[in-house]
């Protein structure tokens, strides 16, 4: 039997369960967001373009654009792949058996990459349709002095069809990757082992680039507006993929070592074992926090009549919201993906006496902690370098006082979201055991 | 009467409805500890309730119909927050793959019951460590489970359900992932340490070495008790029973002596 055959028949025979309903959720925003972002560009560049701003300033909140969607985009990608995830963890026995009866690595690699590709497209027409009910409130959000009007935040077809095209590829490759890992072979379930030490290297090589960017602006080798711009970027590359996971592992460390209840051990030591998890869900967020400090003083410092300035802050408070709920709706997924890919462990924590809220506190610290350390952190550093210029945030509050009630807002969201994933510790948790 | 007692009378169970409906315990009545703590093998082929009776008499499953009493008191009259806090204050479980926390070392793994019960993160520790030493695995407090070998991760197994100083162990099949020679060296550990400890052992198996080495031997098929006597080659219940006189193995026999006495 061909592996489509096989395929339509389980999918007729089973149906579409509620990891496929989350799945294809997560991959929904994850298209939206893009177009959002994507469309966002598209209409500065058309603005510039046409000459209805100011090349300079134009250029330059073109360039904010840029750097709002390379923060944005890691966080689509990292959504879109826990989707799969999800997916793949509730079907890993159901692929050993097939495995068992016989189906080739080859016919099991394509039934899961069909589900995987069934969940991505209706995501994408679901994320299509989103993006479209979202571009009326988006445009009414003034930029360069106007709001734009609905078409001009719709990017062209060829731009959805390479987004579409974009999240179905990310959900192929994923599946494929995590194959790699659930169903090598029939009865194959990865042992765990201690977590690789995330490497100090990961620091050397945040100096090393901070100190490039350093002797580049000092010897003056690229025009200023330049070398702003590969700084942001920079920071937003490098913390996404150097520093960010170093420091959360090393914080839940510490907060093992201490931890007094047993919610707070297992959420610690779970932040320990995989870090990077932990920082996918709140490093978008905690960049957008931390730009956004900035950029929401740029009004006071300017007098609130700059509307360069006014712009920078609304771009970094939007900016803020979307990774807000890519962070809450990835918090959301990862945590339903743990919960199941951890069933045994649940199951045999509730056969030792493991009460039901301490599993669910642990899943929810399990959020909370990198929310604490990431986003937190985030909030405090900008607080504290903002400092000096307190005089000026009173005299202008209002977008200080939006980007402190988005930080807050996001995490609330990013909490209450992943609170969707504690039914399921239940379910999971008294599970029947075979007889 | 010896007060660590689990009674179980007229237990029915059955998974599915209608057509589906595949009964796993039918009548079965059984009493653990009635004289003292005993060590009770449940043996039967795959699919004779052997598990679901493990599961119904530890309360993680509630029955169709019957009763089963811990100390006296009807299981099916507590609530569930009461039965979960039963299983860790009054109960240990050692499963076929122990079954550990693949995140917490061994320490922690096995102070968790303690904290749970409220015990400081200090005293469970220490009580934990302790226990380690005893067993033998004094060097690998801080190993992660995936980085012990079957043998080591199913000793912490037997400490974890220890620690709390349990009135009955439950086990599962908790040799069945491990070769013979480590096997039995964990079955005696299991057994002499459980005794030991004053409690009673319940383990289900299809190994007849492994119920050999237990002083009674229940053997159910489709759901029914067929027999319920003295393991053929063990003594009578009691702490000696352990020793039983089948295949000599002298070092076995004298690690499992050691344990209880040092255990007393």
């Amino acid at each position: 039997m061909s592996a489509l055959r096989l395929w339509l028949r389980l999918a007729r025979a089973i149906g579409p369960r509620a990891t496929d309903v989350l799945s294809a959720t997560a991959f929904a925003f994850a298209t939206a967001a893009l177009l959002a972002v994507l469309g966002g560009v598209e209409a500065f560049r058309m603005r510039l373009e046409t000459g209805v701003v100011d090349a300079s300033s134009g250029a330059f909140v073109l360039t904010l654009a840029f750097v709002a969607a390379a923060l944005l985009l890691p966080a689509v990608w990292t959504l879109a792949q826990a989707a799969v995830r999800l997916a793949v963890a509730r079907r890993d026995d159901r692929l050993a058996a097939l495995r068992l009866a016989g189906a080739t690595r080859g016919q099991v690699t394509a039934l899961a990459v069909l589900d995987a590709l069934a969940q991505a497209v209706v995501g994408v027409l679901v994320g299509a349709m989103l993006a479209l009910a979202v571009t009326p409130g988006l445009a009414r959000i003034e930029f360069q002095g106007q709001p734009f009007g609905p078409t001009e935040l719709l990017p062209p077809v060829w731009v959805w069809a390479a987004a579409g095209g974009a999240v179905v590829a990310i959900a192929v490759g994923a599946a494929l990757a995590s194959l790699r890992r659930v169903h090598v072979t029939p009865l194959g379930v990865a042992q765990r082992v201690r977590p690789r030490r995330l490497s100090l290297w990961r620091a050397a090589g945040f100096a090393l680039a901070a100190a490039a960017y350093v002797v580049v602006v000092v010897l003056d080798l690229v025009p200023k507006e330049t070398a702003v711009s590969i700084a942001l970027v920079s920071i937003v590359v490098l913390a996404y993929t150097l520093l960010g996971p170093l420091v959360i592992q090393g914080v839940a460390w510490l907060v093992a070592k201490g931890a007094r209840s047993p919610a707070t051990l297992l959420a610690a030591r779970r932040v320990v074992d995989d870090p990077r998890g932990a920082f996918n869900i709140v490093g978008a967020m905690a960049i957008a926090v931390m730009a956004g400090g900035f950029a929401s003083l740029a009004p006071a410092m300017a007098g609130g009549t700059d509307q360069l300035s006014a712009d920078m802050a609304t771009g970094a408070a939007l900016t803020i919201a979307i990774a807000g709920v890519l962070g809450a709706v990835l918090a959301g997924i990862a945590q339903s993906a743990k919960v199941l890919d951890q069933r045994r462990e649940h199951q045999a924590m509730h056969r030792m006496g493991v009460d039901l809220p301490v599993m669910r506190a642990a899943i929810v610290q399990q959020v909370a902690l990198p929310l604490v350390i990431g986003v937190g952190g985030a909030a405090g550093a900008a607080l504290l370098l903002i400092l000096p210029t307190f005089m000026l945030w009173m005299s202008s509050p209002g977008s200080v006082l939006t980007w402190a009630l988005l930080t807050l807002g996001a995490a609330a969201v990013t909490l209450a979201v992943t609170s969707a994933a504690l039914p399921l510790v239940r379910r999971v948790a008294t599970e029947a055991a075979p007889a | 009467m010896h007060s660590d007692r689990l009674d179980a009378q007229r237990l029915t169970h059955t998974y599915g409805t209608g057509d589906a409906a595949a009964p796993a315990l039918a009548d079965v009545s059984i009493t653990i500890g009635a004289h003292g703590p005993e060590a009770v093998a449940i043996m039967g082929p795959s699919g004779s309730g052997k598990s679901t009776l493990l599961h119904v008499l530890a309360g993680i499953v509630a029955p169709d119909d019957g009763r089963v009493a811990w100390r006296g008191r009807d299981l099916a009259t507590m609530r569930d927050g009461e039965r979960t806090r039963l299983r860790r204050s009054d109960f240990g479980f050692v499963f076929q793959s122990g079954q550990l926390l693949p995140e917490l070392p061994a320490i922690e793994n096995v102070a968790l019951p303690l904290m749970l019960g409220g015990g400081s993160r200090t005293g469970a520790e220490a009580a934990a460590g302790a226990l380690l030493h005893r067993l033998g695995l004094g060097d690998m407090l801080t190993r992660r489970p995936g980085e012990l070998s079957g043998g080591q991760a199913q000793r912490v197994a037997i400490a974890r359900a220890l620690v709390g100083s349990p009135g009955i162990v439950f086990a599962d099949e908790p040799t069945g992932a491990l070769d013979r020679s480590t096997g039995d060296a964990v079955m005696s550990l299991l057994i002499g340490a459980t005794l030991g400890h004053g409690a009673s052992l319940v383990v289900v198996t299809h190994d007849p070495e492994v119920a050999a080495m237990c002083s009674r031997v229940v053997r159910l098929q489709d759901g029914r008790i067929v027999s319920d006597e003295p393991a053929a080659s063990a003594a009578p219940p009691s702490y000696g029973a352990v020793r039983g006189e089948r295949v000599a193995n002298p070092a076995r026999d004298a690690l499992q002596q050691t344990w209880i006495e040092a255990s007393r």
